[in-house]
């Protein structure tokens, strides 16, 4: 297992009170494995992926069972050791990629910064040619053939398709092991997010990196995701193997969220009104009690303000008191 | 029928300077026409910076064009008379957040057009705006409430009751889904198709999805360059696509299922 992540919760103070904004969440990720995390904004997926680099503040209060990266402990590292890591091994990717990229460096500059010394040999000016031939290799590597062009421009000359094969050229610079893409292609045209998850899909397939993908929509996941986690305001609602998950959704988020689902609605008649959660989702001062999808569930009981335990069946894993589509087991 | 909007050889062309002497002509916009039928919802899909931005800019009057007119009711639109032009045609943008005024109530922001353009005094001008809430699904006490007190899907449903309060004849609606959650984006088009039938609005919907513009357009127009590639009802354009562009276009939709 390269990733395991077990009850992970994340809390922050606020004046009311301490709020677990991330509560009990498990995530594994196996080697070679693409994993998407679909969530809506404001359900705390981006704050995972935060957690795994370790990018948060002090005045965020983490605690898990188990937040383990190969045999390494991502709680307790050393700064050396998390330098080894992190952005070696585990690196990631950004939905607006161009203001990740400096605008004082051409692209170029920022991509040898990313080439590692220790990977070099020579002297200074030998060093200094490898690293610039590293750069050509890794615009190559991203579908960039005009690399001339490409490396003397500045971060605001490209287009947005462009500026995120840079970030992902130099995230994959040392071959990482896993690579987090926090909604790479939320606003991009849909032509240009394919090229996106294309090149995402032949790094996976030519070197077994394994994918953990964010997303917002379920109708704008890479086809190639093997497993999904559905994720609604801190909690785990669903997760298991993604054509299961899409065809017998356990879950009422899930079902819900598939029946607004834009692919879906082709099947619908034109202008007819489509089935959706009703309400917003739960601020965080006011989190409902239990099971946080509650006030807004259609098959919602009195039980459930008891907060469901993470049941598992086969490969396929469930916090809800009534599951759908599991007859053929009663 | 006469159509609502008649758009005549709208174009808009920007020029760039480069260096002391020289000049760059780029044509956002090429000579472009079009109607829209009262009651009916045109889309316009194409990828960025084919132009459909600048359209909508042209169409709500945030643009001056360069050449061509505007035609509402048989009525020609000034370029510059926007007294005119607020009443009739309204705009939506992507980005509720940044399209809402920080600083002022919903309440105060919604009475705004109000005042500029009708002479309701204040307490009818506080009925309309309350019947206004309620007509897309917030209540009156939301009166009171800052813009960082609501949720995405609360704030696009304000810059909704914020572009029908002055009974609008034409909507226009620029990537006014993109941003939001799958069950809010599902809320607001529910909402929209709501107060189409209710109103009797014209809607002009400019979206990269092709599973949005199939659902809520009658008519559709792909635009690539400044240009309009095709023209056509929906259901033709969608079956029978017959540009290269207009098909990659359309198919870019993943299939899950």
């Amino acid at each position: 297992m390269l990733l395991d992540i077990r009850n992970l919760t994340i809390a922050k103070d606020t004046p009311t009170g301490r709020v677990n904004v991330l509560e009990r969440v498990n995530l594994q990720i196996n080697e070679g494995e693409i994993h998407t995390l679909v969530g809506e904004s404001g359900s705390g997926k981006s704050l995972i992926a935060r957690a795994i680099m370790g990018f948060l503040s002090d005045s965020w209060h983490i605690q898990a069972d188990r937040l383990w990266f190969e045999e390494h402990d991502l709680l307790n590292l050393t700064a050396k050791q998390r330098r080894a890591i992190i952005g070696v091994d585990i690196a990631m990717i950004f939905q607006d990629a161009k203001s990740y990229l400096d605008p004082n460096l051409t692209i170029s500059e920022q991509l040898q910064e990313a080439v590692l010394d220790q990977d070099l040999t020579g002297g200074f000016l030998a060093r200094r040619k490898q690293r610039k031939e590293r750069v050509v290799q890794l615009l190559h590597r991203v579908g960039i053939k005009e690399h001339s062009n490409m490396l003397e421009s500045y971060p605001h000359e490209l287009s947005e398709g462009a500026a995120q094969k840079i970030m992902i050229a130099s995230a994959i610079a040392h071959r990482p092991k896993l690579l987090i893409a926090d909604e790479p292609t939320s606003t991009m045209e849909p032509a240009t997010r394919q090229q996106i998850y294309r090149l995402l899909a032949q790094f996976h397939a030519r070197y077994g990196m394994s994918i953990l993908l964010i997303s917002q929509d379920l109708g704008a996941i890479m086809k190639e995701t093997e497993r999904l986690t559905m994720i609604y305001s801190g909690q785990v609602m669903e997760s298991g193997n993604t054509r299961e998950l899409l065809d017998q959704p356990h879950h009422p988020y899930t079902e819900a969220l598939l029946n607004t689902s834009l692919y879906r609605q082709a099947q619908r008649p034109p202008r007819s009104r489509l089935p959706t959660l009703a309400g917003t989702e739960p601020s965080m001062q006011h989190l409902p009690i239990g099971c946080r999808l509650g006030p807004r569930c259609a098959y919602a009981r009195p039980k459930c303000v008891q907060t469901p335990g993470f049941s598992k069946k086969r490969d396929r894993g469930f916090a809800c008191h009534y599951p759908l589509n599991l007859e053929d087991d009663a | 029928m006469k159509p609502l909007l008649e758009v005549r050889d709208l174009a808009k062309t920007y020029i760039q300077r480069s260096g002391l002497l020289k000049r760059k002509k780029i044509e956002a916009l090429k000579p472009t026409s079009f109607n829209v039928e009262a009651g009916k919802t045109l889309a316009i899909m194409g990828a960025n910076g084919s132009g459909k931005s600048t359209l909508a800019g042209l169409i709500s009057g945030a643009i001056q064009p360069t050449r061509g007119e505007i035609i509402l009711n048989g009525q020609r639109l000034q370029a510059d008379n926007y007294r005119q032009r607020a009443q009739h045609i309204r705009m939506v943008f992507q980005d509720a957040e940044a399209s809402l005024n920080p600083h002022l109530t919903i309440g105060d922001q919604l009475e705004e057009p109000l005042k500029f353009n009708t002479g309701l005094n204040h307490n009818q001008r506080r009925e309309r705006v309350i019947h206004t809430l309620q007509q897309v699904g917030l209540l009156a006490e939301h009166m009171v409430f800052y813009p960082h007190m609501m949720s995405t899907g609360q704030k696009q449903r304000v810059s909704i009751a914020r572009a029908i309060i002055l009974n609008p004849q034409l909507l226009v609606a620029d990537e006014a889904l993109a941003t939001l959650d799958s069950s809010v984006r599902a809320q607001i088009i529910n909402l929209l198709l709501d107060l189409q039938s209710d109103l009797k609005m014209s809607y002009v919907f400019i979206s990269q999805s092709p599973e949005i513009v199939r659902h809520l357009a009658d008519d559709v127009i792909i635009m690539q360059d400044g240009e309009i590639l095709e023209h056509g009802h929906v259901d033709d354009i969608f079956n029978a696509p017959e540009h290269r562009y207009t098909q990659s276009l359309l198919l870019s939709e993943l299939n899950l299922s």
